[in-house]
């Protein structure tokens, strides 16, 4: 579980978002919802450690994030960023392997053992097959997934995942999307996921939280809200929507006026 | 999903030992060669009998463990250096043009050692130290420029490290223009080119201290090594404390960059041609393959300057032939890689 | 192959080097330096005292130790049959002192000094031994010197040559006090003293006729350097120095703070000399400067004050024996009357005939 108290975070003293405070609880998918420039992955950012925050705190466990050191933060906390940043050619088990780092010693390598870990989860994945090919031959599904076992290897309590669909496809996303809900409710994990798209978080959050100007607008669990209240909180958000409910699934669509061409 | 099927010979990763063995033959084969080359005869037979102290005549003895031998290692010693040190920073700065060269380091490391043989007599010690303080301002100027400037792209780390060499360059110009001709200037010029030919057994046991020092700190630290290759935000989420691993890696890499460089002066293109050889070789790039890195770099740089002592008359300034080879291959890789294909 | 061997590994490695190292230091301390007795089979031990005089040269009493100029002295059994000289003032040296036969290893590219081609030609036979910037250390071992003449510029080598044994001397002829130092350092352990003296007093002889010579004023003068007209000297070089001897007075005898000097155009109209002489190894030649519209209003210019320093034998402009007819050169043209230019073709020859015993071609002087 990761508890934000009146979080106040931003660049060089300039705040992009103010006073949010929120928990996201284990075993649920919360969803960080809000337009581009809303401040999403700055504050994911800071409640990963990544950025100092300029005011706040943010507890797991008790424990305030920010009086810990990396290594610390790094076995509570995972965070998986928008896009890999691999330039060179690594076997895939290699990149997984990196994910035992927060539980290694001083100056100490991955052993067998750890080695041995790492495989276990990309047959978690079914990627077992992959294991010693480059990490650049993957397709992007593929290689999102390797960054989630990477980040699985970290066995951290809390893990932070940054709009991990945006390089994906329509079939793709919905895949990792599926991948990810299904890891935090088998394993007793916190998730906490941005994303910018309404559907997605409707779809596969069992939590919202909506940002809006730097600021939290409103938050909700979608399997409990009513048909007014999410029309109407979409709507300050997104303008003219229209919402439907289909086979159990929520779908936010954009109206148009007749004198659309 | 489906892979891509042009990359289907990336597949498979290779066992290294036979890339070990073949690379360690070849080193052994190149030593002896290199060890009985040279414009004073020394031969095979002769070094045996030095080697196990039977009775030789004192001068061939003397030139031998004096001049020759050293000199060899030394060729070999900064082939490996380079080449690793090379390895090093282009994985941390996730840049495969970031050479010794053209980081700044080496030019700074230079200019370190104008500074000590101008202001301190240029005895070794302080050579050693100067290159190494110089070497490691000026790789720290490059980064903190390139963190400064908003586009923190490859090219502007490039860029960054041009900016350094030639304000490196520029503070050496006007060293020599103010250098006594008799003394200092002549000590400055050889190292332009970078040479061997000065290399003594007196210089070469000032250095390994340093060196080895620093491949020690390089091999202890090679986890977070391999981890400073993703991003640094990726590499902070994994527990590394960023900023201070990064000065701990540039800090041994230049240490060991810096006693080479002290005493041979600049040589080109050994960090950039071997790591990436090997990595062509291995496929990855993990420890094995900076170790390779290192082999091969040894291996080119003993031949080279094998070549450099016998092929003319007067010894070719090495960088001469290190260009040769390097430049070319650079120009091959400009031409042919693709985008992710470093 | 798994990280916890390659870490075993890797260590033994390193302990292997530092091991090959260390074996390499234990066997060399064992050795001794040769002895310089045990090399040399030829040569007298021992020449009979003739006379007391300490300014005669003709009786040589071995051992003999001389001190270079970098302060070290080094003694001589016999003198030195085989020598290495390591630039062309050494070689110079050499020649005038009668030495040409011993030497056995000389300075790259002995084939662009025309004096080598005219007074001793064998030169262009011998083993190369490195220049300035690269010295071939295993090849100057490898003739066996008994003697290595280097320039106090390479003072490194210097050290690694002497620490295996090799006899070798660095000399510093940066003026003419020097020169005859040096000229008396290498005369006295070959026999070749008396050589070397009486180059001083040809050298005594013809300045002192030049400060004889009248003149109304000294001209001013300015010397132009190799690579580029504006290059010049300051007064710490020889070149300044050998234009006051000859009488002149060097427009850039205020520079100070170094050694080759750049100026610009304006600098030089100020400075307005009266003669300008350029180095006999310029890039550029008279016509270039007759017909640069920069400076035809200079006064040298116009009264047709210009020469450049004969280059068909050696470059007069630098500290080697024959430097002296450089002085004598600038002198011909300052006292033109009272020291003409014909006289100095034949202070040259008799030089040359003296000194390096050949016949020079007079018609190859030329100012």
């Amino acid at each position: 579980m990761i508890e934000l108290k009146n979080l106040t975070a931003g660049y060089k003293g300039q705040a992009i978002v103010t006073n949010i405070s929120f928990i996201a609880y284990p075993n649920e998918l919360t969803g960080l919802l809000g337009v581009n420039g809303a401040g999403k992955t700055t504050l994911l950012k800071t409640m990963s450690g990544l950025i100092p925050p300029i005011h706040g705190k943010c507890f797991i466990s008790g424990k305030n994030i920010y009086h810990m050191s990396e290594k610390q933060r790094s076995q509570c906390l995972s965070f998986m960023p928008q896009r890999s940043s691999i330039i060179y050619d690594i076997p895939v088990i290699d990149v997984v392997l990196m994910g035992i780092t927060p539980h290694l010693r001083f100056l100490e390598t991955p052993s067998k053992k750890h080695r041995l870990l790492a495989l276990h989860v990309l047959a978690q994945f079914n990627l077992s097959a992959f294991a010693h090919r480059s990490f650049l031959t993957l397709s992007e599904g593929q290689k999102q997934l390797v960054v989630i076992a990477r980040n699985l290897l970290q066995n951290a309590s809390v893990m932070l995942f940054d709009e991990p669909d945006s390089a994906l496809d329509f079939k793709n996303r919905h895949w990792i999307l599926n991948h990810i809900r299904e890891l935090i409710v088998k394993s007793n994990r916190s998730g906490l996921i941005t994303l910018h798209n309404p559907n997605d978080a409707l779809n596969y959050c069992h939590r919202i939280i909506i940002l809006n100007e730097g600021k939290i607008f409103h938050s909700f669990q979608p399997h409990i809200i009513s048909v007014e209240e999410l029309k109407e909180t979409f709507t300050a958000i997104y303008g003219k929507i229209t919402v439907i409910k289909h086979q159990g699934q929520w779908m936010i669509g954009r109206l148009f006026d007749e004198s659309r061409v | 999903m489906t892979t891509k099927k042009d990359d289907e010979q990336k597949l498979f990763f290779k066992n290294p030992i036979k890339q070990y063995i073949i690379l360690i033959t070849l080193g052994v084969v190149v030593f002896i060669i290199s060890i009985s080359s040279g414009k004073f005869p020394i031969t095979l037979t002769d070094i045996l009998r030095i080697l196990t102290g039977q009775p030789m005549d004192s001068l061939t003895r003397l030139v031998f463990l004096n001049l020759r031998l050293p000199r060899v290692l030394m060729t070999l010693l900064s082939g490996i250096g380079l080449s690793l040190a090379g390895s090093v920073y282009q994985t941390i700065f996730k840049n495969p043009l970031a050479t010794p060269d053209l980081i700044g380091v080496a030019s700074g490391a230079n200019l370190g050692a104008a500074i000590a043989i101008i202001f301190f007599a240029g005895n070794t010690l302080s050579l050693t130290l100067s290159a190494f303080i110089g070497g490691f301002i000026a790789v720290m100027m490059a980064l903190s420029l390139t963190q400064l400037s908003r586009d923190k792209s490859m090219t502007h780390f490039i860029l960054a490290g041009i900016v350094i060499s030639s304000l490196t360059q520029g503070v050496i110009m006007l060293l020599k223009y103010f250098a006594d001709p008799e003394h200092q200037l002549a000590a400055m010029e050889f190292w332009a080119m970078g040479s061997f030919a000065h290399i003594t057994q007196a210089k070469l046991f000032s250095m390994l201290p340093f060196f080895l020092i620093g491949i020690m700190f390089l091999f202890l630290l090679r986890w977070p090594i391999r981890l400073l290759s993703l991003s640094d935000e990726e590499a902070q989420s994994l527990g590394i404390p960023v900023v201070w691993v990064r000065y701990a890696i540039i800090f041994s890499a230049t240490l060991v960059v810096a006693s080479i460089v002290s005493l041979t002066g600049l040589i080109a293109f050994i960090g950039l041609i071997a790591p990436h050889i090997s990595r062509m070789l291995t496929r990855k790039n993990d420890t094995h393959t900076f170790i390779i890195s290192g082999l091969i770099g040894g291996v080119l740089l003993m031949s080279a300057d094998t070549l450099a002592r016998t092929l003319t008359v007067s010894e070719l300034p090495i960088s001469i032939l290190t260009t040769f080879i390097g430049a070319p291959y650079l120009a091959y890789l400009m031409i042919s890689l693709k985008p992710n294909d470093y | 192959m798994h990280i916890k061997t390659l870490s075993f590994r890797v260590i033994s490695f390193i302990l292997s080097l530092l091991l090959l190292i260390s074996i390499l230091g234990c066997t060399s301390q064992t050795v001794e330096t040769p002895n310089l007795s045990e090399e040399s089979s030829d040569g007298e031990s021992e020449y009979n005292d003739d006379l007391s005089d300490e300014n005669s040269s003709s009786s040589l009493e071995f051992p003999i130790t001389i001190t270079d100029h970098l302060n070290r002295s080094l003694t001589f059994d016999t003198p030195p049959q085989r020598i290495v000289s390591g630039y062309y003032i050494s070689s110079s040296m050499l020649m005038a002192l009668g030495l040409q036969d011993d030497v056995v290893g000389i300075e790259a590219r002995p084939e662009t000094r025309p004096l080598y081609t005219l007074a001793s030609p064998d030169f262009l036979e011998l083993p190369i031994i490195g220049s300035m910037r690269n010295l071939d250390l295993e090849g100057i071992i490898s003739l066996k010197p008994e003697l290595v003449v280097l320039s106090v510029r390479l003072h490194e080598a210097i050290d690694t040559l002497s620490s295996l044994g090799i006899p070798v001397i660095g000399i510093n002829p940066e003026s003419t006090e020097l020169l005859f130092e040096a000229l008396e350092m290498i005369g006295s352990i070959t026999g070749t003293l008396e050589q070397a003296q009486s180059i001083q007093l040809f050298y005594e002889d013809r300045l002192n006729f030049i400060s004889a010579l009248d003149i109304v004023s000294s001209p001013s003068v300015y010397f132009a350097g190799n690579s580029d007209f504006l290059s010049t000297v300051s007064n710490k070089m020889y070149q300044h120095h050998m234009i006051e001897q000859a009488g002149g007075m060097n427009v850039t005898y205020a520079i100070d703070d170094t050694y080759w000097a750049t100026i610009s155009y304006e600098q030089l109209i100020v400075y307005n000399p009266d003669i300008i002489i350029i180095a006999p190894g310029a890039s550029y030649t008279l016509d270039d400067l007759r017909e640069n519209d920069n400076i035809k209003d200079l006064t040298a210019i116009q009264s047709n004050q210009v020469y450049q320093m004969p280059s068909s034998l050696e470059a007069w402009d630098s500290p080697i024996p024959s430097g002296i007819l450089g002085t004598l050169w600038l002198a011909s043209i300052i006292y033109d009357e009272q020291y003409p230019f014909d006289a100095f073709i034949e202070d040259v020859s008799s030089f040359y005939q003296l000194f390096y015993g050949f016949e020079i071609n007079p018609e190859s002087i030329t100012r």
